[in-house]
């Protein structure tokens, strides 16, 4: 999603494709609908296409990638954080020092958790289950 | 939380750490810190790295040991790291 995301930058670049609708996989996650949102392509800028379903289009431009591997462009990287800073504020009573625990996950949790946190807290993290 | 509670949690943060998932990807908006990674001894994958890396993050990676009963496939076994890494770490920050 991620590598999708900062292919946005392209589009940014070509005000004329601005206005076009974006076309992204039927049955988004919460996450990646929120953050489309957050980016200005709520739903009635987006065309959901089920994966098996085709498309027939008049105009179409598709980004270029801008990740190889894990390697990420950073000006995408740099794009995406101006454009998500400038829409989210920071939380005021955060705590400065957090530690996300995967505890809710099913897999790749930190098994033993339980003997580490009396050692984070004694240096201030808090604990914070970013998926919950 | 929502992708913008979890957006704002990091662009307050000063010192994040965690086991590596998705949601390190919010790294992106964080103010330049430093931030770390527990990590699997291998295979180590450099994604969050290459996000953390133009804004200038402290990114550190600590090596954990796979739980390999956890789960068959190495990538997604649970991880336990080591109290005296953790502690070395913690007090060298």
């Amino acid at each position: 999603m991620f590598e999708s995301l900062a292919r946005l930058w392209a589009i940014e670049q070509q005000p004329e494709l601005r206005d076009l609708s974006l076309i992204v996989q039927a049955s988004l996650s919460r996450w990646q609908e929120e953050l489309l949102q957050l980016l200005g392509y709520g739903a009635e800028r987006r065309i959901e296409v089920p994966a098996d379903a085709m498309l027939e289009c008049s105009e179409l431009h598709a980004a270029s990638l801008v990740s190889a591997g894990h390697f990420i462009s950073p000006v995408a990287i740099q794009h995406l954080r101006r454009e998500l800073a400038r829409r989210v504020a920071p939380a005021s009573a955060a705590p400065r020092r957090i530690y996300l625990s995967r505890q809710g996950a099913a897999t790749r949790r930190l098994a033993n958790e339980a003997e580490l946190l009396p050692l984070l807290e004694q240096h201030g993290f808090v604990v914070v289950h970013a998926k919950a | 939380m929502s992708a913008a509670e979890q957006l704002a949690l990091f662009q307050s943060a000063e010192f994040i750490l965690g086991v590596e998932g998705a949601v390190l990807v919010n790294l992106m908006v964080a103010r330049r810190m430093p931030a770390s990674g527990h990590r699997r001894a291998r295979p180590v994958s450099a994604a969050h790295y290459y996000v953390s890396a133009p804004i200038g993050h402290d990114f550190t990676y600590l090596c954990a040991q796979p739980d390999y009963a956890s789960h068959a496939v190495l990538a997604e076994c649970d991880v336990v790291l080591p109290r005296e890494v953790l502690q070395a770490f913690l007090d060298g920050c």
